[in-house]
């Protein structure tokens, strides 16, 4: 069976069918057509310009955006004559008179639409993709130059046939999978150059450093190499979901691979969404100027709002039942039918007023297919890792079209979407708790679409009450013997730090020292080990006879500190999050330091890396960067250590018989 | 998160401030008592933000609450 892998190409369009050994090449002209609507005597003058052009064919038609039908002129023209056409037709119209559509699509994306085809189709979706042959290579760069090449996992020296072994890799395969950490596969395409290897129709994009729910990250530059599929081993969704969820999205997106891979889900969504309204012959508006609607200050205040977030009562809690809605913000848009034509003003259905069926809005129809695809995934991902692949990336996809319905640029977005959103959500998650307290339920906490509650009520008619009062689907996804809710510095519950084991042995832990990326592994070690102590602990009275247990580990872990080995060094070492140019660092910290050192050693570092350190005299500011480099900071360490005691300290003072946790004012006295 | 109005965990933020600066020339005794009522405050933010009402008004309404909550408590301890 053949499958499409790839499309390439702009005024011809070329497909890419793999058979399961060789890739054919199919070529198909390619057109476009704009549609421009405006006033009628401002359409009547651009059709008068038009007539003098030969190369673009107009016609009047009626056409329809997701709002409703208008009159315009339908431009018919090659591709790569798009722009072209557009930036005329805009300084014609001063860049006022006229709206644009369908003028920014990717041409392999609308082509596939319009043809109704798609990247990696699958006749089941319990099918399993098809298997690409790809070769991994990632060269791997020291202050001195090229350390060594990784090809397909295999390290090889970047000597004469080192390199040679990297360009016959490249050259050979037709699937890439490369690593471009700080430009070292751009570097090393030059070394493999000047080295007489030189691969031909190589493209380099650029580095680019951005922000994301309060993250920086660093996206390393793309490379694409002519008549090759090439995927960055870093991108964002080979890290999260691997090949499969790479294929999942450009199946779901229809957009090619390579593309969907440098992508964010974001972009994945709104390509998903735009395709959505080729199928069904809706326009695309090619700038959006469908501004915020006018609401007085008071409206602002009262929808201007999040999620809801409970307050969690710091202490330790038995068999505790954990229940989730299963993609909450995009079964809103789905079942409540949000969609940037059905919301407007301050009105929206209240909760309760859904719908499974029916008309729907674009938005909601839109999001339907990929809303079902992820639920069906979600339901069978304990079969087969594939399906868990495929879950991640739909997951991270439908999380983001609920994001972009409030993004400025997103061309099916509207505030008032997002605000109808977010607010529904609150009164389900506010709905959920009544319920549950009237079932005779106590509610613990509750995150914007999760809840933990306690009680001896039947959970499953509570799920069941749920969902039959929301419209939303909500699961058990967990039962705790026992969950502790930290409490945060100020002494009131943290949010979102907690422990907690299930019923059937094992652990959900957030917030803590273990989860943390910038973390020592000593200090994890210590939380492993820790958690495996209380893993068999049924109750309180279990876990405070641990207390003993719990003071040896500690005791052993301060001694480890204490008497540190070198061959330990690289459990010491702190992968630390570059966030800013070494110049904008006010303060002298570690991270900062570490710069000053790569700086001096004429090596770049941008924000979103990560450098890995550990930390031999942190007042004179003396750090280990090289493997062979040993010695620690003692001081340093234990007091990053006893930072990581605190929560297993307090799991065991909540167990203690004389503690009383439901009252946060008791402990506080 | 609002988008431009700050969260009703960020008005907490900036009405404990200014209720701090009255701690400096408070009694002790009493500059205890209004940590008590902040902290009341922020343990029933999620409540007061849900509703929309203004921050104070939940930060005093919840601390009316918890002292009839001590007062009932007493009251069935105390009752022969």
């Amino acid at each position: 069976m053949k499958t499409i892998i790839n499309g390439t190409g702009l005024d011809r369009i070329r497909i890419w069918h793999y058979d399961g050994r060789n890739v054919r090449f199919e070529s198909f002209m390619n057109t476009a057509w704009i549609f421009v609507h405006g006033t009628p005597y401002d359409l009547d003058f651009l059709a008068n310009q038009l007539d003098s052009v030969p190369w673009a064919g107009y016609s009047r038609e009626r056409m329809r955006d997701v709002y409703g039908y208008m009159d315009g002129l339908r431009i018919s023209i090659r591709p790569s004559l798009v722009p072209e056409i557009i930036r005329a037709i805009e300084t014609i119209g001063m860049g006022r008179k006229y709206s644009i559509y369908n003028g920014d699509i990717n041409p392999v994306l609308r082509f596939m639409s319009e043809k109704r085809i798609r990247f990696f189709d699958l006749e089941n979706p319990e099918d399993m993709d098809v298997e690409i042959p790809w070769v991994s290579v990632v060269p791997v760069y020291s202050p001195g130059g090229l350390k060594h090449i990784v090809i397909d996992g295999e390290a090889i020296k970047p000597d004469r046939s080192g390199l040679e072994a990297a360009y016959e890799a490249i050259r050979n395969s037709r699937f890439i999978i490369y690593g471009n950490r700080g430009d070292s596969f751009t570097s090393m395409m030059k070394d493999l150059s000047n080295s007489g290897l030189y691969i031909k129709g190589i493209h380099a994009g650029k580095m680019s450093v951005y922000q994301s729910y309060g993250q920086v990250h660093y996206k390393s530059p793309w490379i694409r190499i002519d008549g090759k599929i090439c995927m960055d081993m870093d991108s964002f969704i080979l890290q999260e979901s691997g090949m499969e969820g790479a294929y999942a999205m450009s199946r779901m997106s229809s957009l090619p691979l390579e593309s969907a891979s440098v992508v964010t889900p974001g972009t994945a969504v709104s390509s998903m969404e735009v395709s959505h309204a080729i199928g069904r012959g809706i326009l695309i508006p090619l700038y959006k100027d469908d501004h915020e609607e006018w609401k007085s200050v008071g409206d602002l205040l009262d929808r201007d709002r999040g999620g809801l977030v409970l307050q969690p009562d710091p202490g330790l809690y038995c068999n505790v039942y954990e229940i989730d809605f299963s993609s909450m913000y995009p079964s809103i848009m789905v079942n409540y039918n949000l969609s940037p034509e059905t919301v407007t003003g301050s009105e929206r259905p209240m909760v309760g007023e859904f719908s499974h069926g029916g008309h729907k809005g674009f938005l909601s129809e839109s999001l339907q297919h990929l809303l079902e695809t992820r639920l069906f995934y979600k339901g069978i991902k304990w079969k087969n890792p594939v399906y868990a692949a495929r879950d991640t990336a739909l997951k991270w996809m439908l999380l983001t079209s609920f994001g972009y319905t409030g993004y400025k640029n997103a061309k099916f977005g509207k505030i008032e979407v997002h605000e109808a959103i977010t607010s529904l959500g609150r009164d389900i998650l506010a709905c959920s708790i009544g319920i549950a307290h009237r079932m005779g339920f106590q509610v613990i906490h509750g995150i914007v679409d999760s809840m933990w509650v306690m009680g001896d009520g039947d959970v499953d008619a509570l799920i069941r009450e749920i969902y039959h009062e929301t419209g939303i689907g909500i699961v058990l996804d967990g039962y705790y013997r026992w969950i502790v809710f930290l409490p945060s510095r100020s002494g009131i519950g943290s949010l979102n730090r907690y422990m907690g084991l299930r019923h059937d042995g094992t652990f959900k832990v957030r917030g803590i020292e273990l989860r943390r990326s910038d973390m020592p592994n000593i200090v994890k070690q210590f939380q492993e080990d820790a958690l495996k102590l209380f893993g068999q602990c049924m109750n309180p009275a279990d876990i405070y006879s641990r207390r003993l247990d719990l003071k040896d580990l500690e005791n052993s872990y301060m001694e480890r500190i204490r008497n540190f080995s070198e061959d330990d060094i690289e459990n010491f070492r702190i992968n630390f999050k570059i966030t800013r140019r070494r110049e904008e660092y006010r303060v002298r910290n570690i991270q900062k330091q570490a710069l000053d050192k790569f700086s001096r050693s004429g090596i770049e570092v941008n924000p979103g890396e990560r450098i890995p350190v550990s930390v031999a005299d942190r007042k004179r500011g003396i750090l280990n960067m090289q493997p062979d480099q040993v010695g620690i900071d003692r001081k340093f360490y234990m007091k990053y250590m006893k930072r990581a005691f605190e929560c297993f300290d307090y799991l065991v003072e909540a167990s203690s018989p004389l503690c009383v946790q439901r009252d946060i004012r008791e402990y506080f006295q | 998160m609002g988008r431009t109005v700050l969260t009703a965990r960020q008005i907490m933020d900036m009405v404990e401030k200014r209720y701090r600066t009255m701690e400096k020339i408070m009694c002790r005794e009493d500059a205890e008592m209004l940590e008590d009522i902040i902290r009341n405050g922020r343990k029933h933010s999620p409540e007061i933000s849900y509703s929309g009402e203004e921050a104070e008004t939940g930060i005093l309404l919840f601390s009316i609450i918890e002292v009839m909550n001590r007062l009932k408590k007493l009251e069935a301890e105390n009752k022969p």
